[in-house]
């Protein structure tokens, strides 16, 4: 049952539009999803969705580029967008009086973009740009190429693009792109804060309710291959990513392993950090969470340290994963629920935080969950569950990547599938 | 909502932004030392004790510290710059009291010889990570050739050497000069109960030694002008960092420089990013207007191709050069009003974001403007106000960094 300030409705073109009201707020946010994420690129052209979105916000239908922009700061909206692995996304925030403008704006955006064909060469720049600044960062080079390596080339590209598919994308491929991908079918609009639910549907349906569906493609997915992988950098840390496979979002036991990856590596009481970073003084930066896909997910650890004590870094981290299959305590269990308790209330400050939290739900899950159902299902959560599934359920790492200056030796059971 | 400001007896201050619509309080301790309060010696020394007072206290083991905060469900940090440390930590309403007993305690660390050398080797370890991130320490190399000897010069991270000097005696003796009450503020605000806040204040502070802070030394600014090149062969990049003259905290000019920087150098929208960013001639270009109590700057940086930076730069003087010439219009004041107002205004929602405000500004001028009135003095910025400014402070004397693999085309 959706709570009294929660709302949906679908169009019969197929758009799905979540609201929640925040009455409490000044202003409103919307997050936009389109099925344009990197996983439904052809193969060999991945930065197709990069490139469309960046082509997509210069200019559409009476704005030119610049025009655009300036209408969306006049309005006082703070926006951005995203592509992902399944969505090309937009969001923004503004005061409650200026929200419907600009849903005008991106209703345009969505529908009509100018996507023009002498702007192409300075949109594939700023895309090659944004490639080439990542070269630099070697914590995100060990994520980008650990997510390659475990969940493969159709889901695990790196949606920013990859350098020579990018310089190749032509005019053509990206308007097709567009035609294809950006449609009601499959859009989710979410919106959260402070406005009248009756009075934005209406808008929305007088900008997207004759919106005609295209036709949308499937998905074939190659699965990822594991193992160990190292970048030669001549660098002074050595950057640490290991990734082993769990369940996906949305599934019933995701509650309990995403509960032990918090004792794991989430926060300044967790193992990882109390035993890598407090107690031996190995790094500054480690930590575990998941990264969770509509039908595969993996748990992954990171960590950063001088190459000396990379080894120990990694052999301590693999103890700590091999170690969490023993159980976690009552302590543990505690201070995760109230993080997590904490995490839903920051949403409520947020009107932007919970369109996007919103937009995710559905897509996950294909509805809205409450906070009272979320505390249900911590309330719900007990050590003998966790550590009953963390039994039956050995985490296995699978894929272990470096970048610095030495490879290192594997600990035992590590990329031994 | 509702500010109120307090002064225990022990000369600790303490404002309060009450709003009982909010979900969640923030609490924060502001303390008046940064890396500008330290000499040579010492550098390095602020940010050090900032992770010491996680690392125990006489009542709680670092360990139980962490826990502690995990349990509070805490979202937990600090920070240390040039003027200020910072101590902050969001919870659920109903954790007020515990989470400023636990801050509270944590001022005062154990500062044990075994946790401090531990935490040594994390600091190095936080050292070596910036040197492998862009811009590869020329944050600091740029500031210390920019101020020279003025405090603002120091390294906020210190150097390896000075880490690896530093010794706990001389960490204790620095604690108590300058995180004496009367040298600090705590800042809370979203939904707080202000009679318990008070009355747990002055019991959790009560035995806090009292010193008489020092003044800060503010020798006269060096304002160097010239360039440098810092050589990393395995960069990818190049950036170039700028430094240049702008208003300080304290100059009645700061709310037009803030918009000036903003139509010159904004992130989005403004002159450099349509010339550079949009066209992707860079993959950043920006200028940000960073004010300190008796100094301000005005810091570009931009990121490229090696191989485009010469150009690149040779467009963003001329870019600095026509600002002078072609000075701002009401269009482009009224779009950065725009952007500025509406920042404000969402940031305003979040109570974190509030207690940041509150504090920060009752450490620098000991008395606080409301939202409203801050979006006013922003509204009556005239285009003669930008002008004046500009003409102020022109860029002109200014401190440039390159950093890149190859510094021959620079």
């Amino acid at each position: 049952m959706p709570a009294d300030n929660q709302f949906q409705h679908r169009f019969s073109n197929g758009l799905v539009v979540l609201g929640e009201t925040m009455p409490w707020l000044n202003t409103a946010a919307f997050s936009i999803q389109f099925p344009a994420g990197s996983a439904y690129q052809p193969l060999g052209q991945n930065g197709l969705a990069a490139l469309t979105c960046e082509m997509s916000e210069r200019g559409c239908a009476e704005y030119n580029n610049r025009q655009f922009l300036e209408a969306t700061e006049l309005l006082g909206a703070s926006t951005a967008n995203h592509v992902g692995t399944y969505h090309t996304g937009y969001s923004g925030t503004c005061l409650q009086e200026h929200f419907l403008s600009v849903l005008e704006l991106y209703a345009k955006l969505s529908r009509e973009a100018r996507l023009p064909s002498d702007e192409l060469e300075a949109a594939r720049m700023v895309c090659l740009q944004e490639l080439y600044s990542q070269q630099d960062d070697l914590p995100q080079q060990t994520l980008r190429t650990l997510r390659e390596q475990f969940f493969g080339p159709t889901l695990g590209r790196w949606p920013d693009g990859e350098l020579d598919e990018l310089e190749s994308v032509s005019w053509a491929q990206i308007r097709d792109f567009y035609r294809e991908r950006f449609s009601p079918q499959g859009m989710i609009l979410a919106i959260a804060g402070n406005f009248n639910w009756n009075e934005c549907l209406t808008k929305i349906e007088s900008l997207w309710g004759d919106w005609q569906a295209t036709s949308a493609l499937g998905l074939a997915v190659t699965p990822g291959q594991g193992g160990y992988q190292h970048l030669e950098e001549d660098s002074q840390q050595t950057h640490i990513g290991l990734a082993a496979s769990t369940v996906p979002f949305g599934q019933e036991d995701y509650f309990l392993i995403r509960c032990a990856v918090g004792v794991l590596g989430d926060g300044m009481s967790s193992r990882l950090f109390q035993e890598v970073r407090e107690k031996r003084g190995l790094c500054y930066s480690v930590f575990a969470g998941i990264h969770s896909l509509l039908d595969s997910a993996c748990i992954t650890a990171y960590s950063g340290t001088t190459a000396a004590r990379a080894q120990e870094t990694l052999d301590t981290i693999a103890a700590e994963f091999a170690r969490l299959q023993e159980g976690i305590h009552e302590d543990e269990l505690r201070r995760i629920k109230v993080q997590v308790r904490t995490g839903l209330m920051a949403q409520q400050e947020s009107c932007r935080s919970r369109a996007g939290a919103i937009a995710s739900d559905w897509f996950y899950l294909h509805r809205v969950r409450t906070r009272e159902e979320i505390n249900e299902q911590l309330n719900r959560l007990t050590v003998p569950r966790v550590n009953q599934y963390l039994a039956d359920h050995p985490i296995e790492i699978s894929s272990l990547v470096t970048v610095g200056s030495t490879p290192l030796e594997l600990p035992h059971g590590v990329c031994q599938l | 909502m509702a500010f109120a400001n307090f002064k225990l007896n022990n000369g600790l201050h303490v404002v309060v932004d009450n709003n009982p619509q909010c979900h969640l309080t923030a609490v924060g301790y502001f303390v008046r030392a940064g890396a500008c309060d330290e000499s040579a010696e010492l550098s390095g020394v602020s940010h050090f004790l900032e992770h010491m007072c996680f690392k125990g206290t006489p009542q709680r083991s670092a360990l139980e510290i962490n826990q502690q905060l995990d349990e509070l469900g805490a979202n937990c940090n600090a920070r240390t710059g040039e003027e200020n440390t910072i101590y902050h930590a969001t919870v659920l309403p109903e954790f007020q009291s515990q989470i400023v007993e636990l801050l509270s305690d944590m001022m005062q660390p154990s500062l044990s010889e075994e946790d401090f050398f531990t935490e040594q080797k994390v600091i190095l370890e936080e050292i070596a990570m910036y040197r492998d991130q862009p811009p590869y320490g020329g944050h600091e190399q740029i500031m210390r050739a920019y101020f020279g000897d003025h405090p603002l010069g120091q390294p906020v991270l210190g150097t390896d050497a000075s880490v690896a000097a530093l010794t706990p005696a001389a960490m204790a003796a620095y604690h108590r000069q300058r995180y004496s009450p009367g040298n600090m503020v705590l800042s809370v605000a979203g939904r707080v109960d202000v009679p318990k806040l008070l009355a747990d204040v002055e019991i959790f502070t009560k035995n806090w030694p009292q010193a008489m802070p020092q003044a800060r030394r503010f020798s006269l600014e060096a304002k160097a002008i010239g360039r440098e090149f810092l050589q990393i062969p395995q960069a990818n990049q190049q950036y170039i960092l700028q430094l240049a003259p702008g208003p300080s905290a304290m100059d009645p000019d700061r709310y037009a420089a803030r918009l000036a920087a903003m139509i010159f150098g904004d992130d989005t929208g403004s002159r450099l990013f349509w010339r550079l960013v949009d066209s992707g001639k860079a993959d950043l270009a920006a200028v940000g207007h960073y004010e300190y109590d008796s100094t301000g700057v005005l810091m570009s940086m931009l990121a490229m191709r090696p191989e485009d930076a010469a150009e690149v730069w040779s467009e963003f003087e001329a870019l600095e050069n026509q600002f002078l010439q072609q000075p701002p219009t009401e269009h482009e004041l009224k779009l950065a009003k725009a952007k500025a107002i509406a920042s404000l205004s969402s940031a305003n929602e979040i109570s974190e974001n509030r207690m940041f405000d509150i504090g920060s500004q009752w450490l620098t001028y000991g008395c606080y403007l409301t939202v409203e009135q801050v979006v006013e003095l922003y509204r009556r910025v005239t285009l003669q106000d930008i002008l004046k400014v500009t003409q102020r402070f022109p860029m002109q004397q200014k401190q440039v960094l390159a950093i890149g693999p190859d510094g021959a085309a620079w």
